[in-house]
């Protein structure tokens, strides 16, 4: 564990020290801040533009920073030769990369927390009080974005960064957009043709192998204070925990064959 | 996790047995193969040069023993075990080739990071921190960051990082690339130092002065196959030592007779110079010599050096290819 723990430790710093990195967070904050002028312009929606820009911002841009440094974490190593300095020590190829991932994680973790304390000061000085149950919102996104760091990792260990990103930013979409994606079956197999009949079946496979981001989207129900379903929370967690576990465990099944020239 | 032995009781710290690398670089590239049924082994005690060319496969061998890369086919042990388990590598210390470090770590901090990566408790990492530090050079430097560091600071880094774990086995490729003659000094002395401390070291260089200062064995590696191998006395002394003799105010005619009977013979500034590549003949010459009323100044064994062999096993091969 203290191997992972370092290698973790070691990405974060990576990240926070990136001036790459600094910019991004710097303007995800500039945007959240943002939300106190477009709610000044709402006439009377003060409260809710500022509720839902807010999330959406820290939803946003968890999922940006999320989806470079996920990408970027194993590749650099590889391309700059780093990894031959770990592995060389008693370090097994899957603590490297859970290490990689916890990494990923801990900065994901650490700039959605800091987004959500910003928005939650934004709260306070527009409304005159805190909304607390707007963190269940952010609660929901790390749930997320601790699928698309398992996701960014498996395609890293496995592509370059260019294609770790495209498949990376696909899989976040094409999971968004899941439902679409249901109606789209549905309207395909009621469709008397062979080129519709073709396309349901890969369709239906990808509608079964993506993850759902959709579901973590609980936005609107925080801000119109729509209760959520008993146990939700825990359903999302249970999900989360299980695709990001089957995922971790493909990329170690691969990134274990790899040979480093 | 037991090195092995053989017969003669010889401890192997890591083996190679008829181990070939082929590389398929994909759909419409080439396949190289990069080593061909190599065998050897790192001997507790010995400090071990694999020499070659570039490109020869040296580096391929070292990341073999380390579980960077995983053989074609053959058997490769570390500590007597599969180097892909890391058990396999708790008391190996390595340097890469033109080592690259985390550029955003001080010192400190990166020496830290290889410590816990090598599993060594808080207490006992900072005051082997130190003490490394000041072996390689760069008490003072420890808080600065890596990004700036000269290439010369960053290898001697690697050294330290290398060092560590207290290694049994030091895994070191071309440590000595980069650095200015001083340098390279200190870095023999550490490696030389590592060595009567009880270490074992591997080493790669394609500098022969290097290899020949600190090696008791030598490995020559071309083409991805183990070219000669040996004691440094033996590979040297395997080879033909020839004879120089000079002659002082040479006799008229002399230079003619010798060179009939098929030497080698330069005059310059009134001397005479006679290199033979048979011992044997010397007899004959300095007969002649003295038969020809002629003044013998010196005569010299010219011991062939590691770049003799090294051309005798590697330039000759090049050429034929």
């Amino acid at each position: 564990m203290g191997q992972i723990l370092a290698i973790a430790g070691n990405s974060f710093k990576d990240s926070v020290r990136s001036r790459v990195m600094l910019g991004v967070f710097f303007l995800a904050i500039v945007m959240i801040v943002s939300s106190l002028v477009l709610g000044a312009l709402s006439f009377g929606e003060e409260r809710k533009i500022t509720a839902d820009w807010g999330l959406f911002c820290t939803s946003l841009f968890g999922v940006i920073i999320t989806i470079v440094v996920g990408i970027q974490q194993i590749h650099k190593e590889i391309d700059k030769k780093t990894l031959y300095n770990v592995l060389a020590k008693p370090v097994s190829r899957s603590h490297f990369l859970f290490g990689k991932y916890l990494g990923t994680m801990s900065v994901a973790v650490a700039s959605i927390l800091i987004m959500a304390i910003v928005h939650q000061g934004l709260m306070l000085e527009s409304t005159g009080t805190f909304e607390p149950r707007l963190l269940i919102g952010v609660l929901a996104d790390l749930l997320m974005v601790m699928i698309l760091a398992s996701v960014a990792t498996f395609f890293s260990s496995v592509a370059s960064p260019f294609m770790a990103g495209l498949f990376t930013t696909g899989f976040f979409l094409a999971g968004r957009w899941l439902h679409e994606m249901k109606y789209l079956i549905l309207q395909l197999s009621r469709m008397d043709s062979a080129f519709a009949h073709y396309m349901t079946w890969p369709l239906k496979g990808l509608y079964l192998a993506l993850p759902n981001f959709a579901i973590f989207d609980i936005d609107g129900e925080l801000v119109h204070q729509i209760a959520l379903p008993n146990g939700y929370l825990l359903l999302l967690a249970g999900y989360s925990i299980t695709y990001s576990a089957v995922l971790l465990l493909a990329a170690v099944r691969a990134f274990s064959k790899r040979d480093f020239l | 996790m037991k090195p092995t032995a053989n017969k003669d009781n010889t401890i192997f710290l890591a083996e190679l047995k008829s181990v070939n690398k082929v590389f398929r670089p994909g759909v419409g590239k080439k396949t190289v193969h990069a080593l061909k049924n190599i065998s050897l082994e790192v001997r507790q005690g010995e400090i071990l040069g694999l020499l070659g060319p570039n490109g020869a496969g040296k580096t391929t061998t070292i990341k073999l023993l380390l579980g960077l890369l995983f053989p074609s086919s053959g058997k490769v042990r570390l500590f007597g075990e599969n180097p892909a388990d890391p058990a396999s590598r708790k008391k190996v210390g390595f340097l890469p080739e033109n080592p690259y470090f985390y550029d955003y770590l001080t010192a400190r901090e990166y020496m830290s990071l290889a410590a816990r990566l090598c599993g060594m408790e808080k207490n006992e990492t900072q005051k082997a921190i130190n003490y490394l530090l000041e072996v390689v050079g760069l008490t003072g430097a420890e808080g600065k960051y890596l990004r700036k560091f000269s290439k010369g600071m960053l290898q001697r880094l690697g050294l330290a990082q290398a060092l560590i774990n207290s290694p049994d086995l030091l895994i070191l490729d071309e440590p000595m690339s980069g650095l200015d003659p001083l340098g390279r000094r200190q870095v023999r002395e550490l490696i030389r130092n590592s060595n009567v401390r009880g270490r074992s070291v591997l080493f790669s260089s394609h500098v022969l002065s290097d290899v020949e200062a600190i090696c008791d064995r030598v490995i020559i590696i071309n083409h991805g196959q183990v070219a000669a191998q040996g004691l440094l006395s033996d590979l040297v002394s395997r080879n033909e030592t020839k004879v120089e003799i000079t002659v002082e105010r040479p006799p008229q005619g002399l230079k003619d007779r010798l060179e009939a009977k098929g030497c080698v013979v330069s005059e310059a500034g009134g001397v005479l110079s006679i290199r033979l590549a048979d011992p044997k003949m010397q007899d004959v010459v300095i007969e002649e010599i003295h038969g020809a009323g002629g003044n013998l100044h010196s005569l010299v064994p010219l011991r062939p050096s590691l770049e003799d062999v090294f051309m005798k096993e590697v330039g000759e091969k090049a050429e034929g290819v």
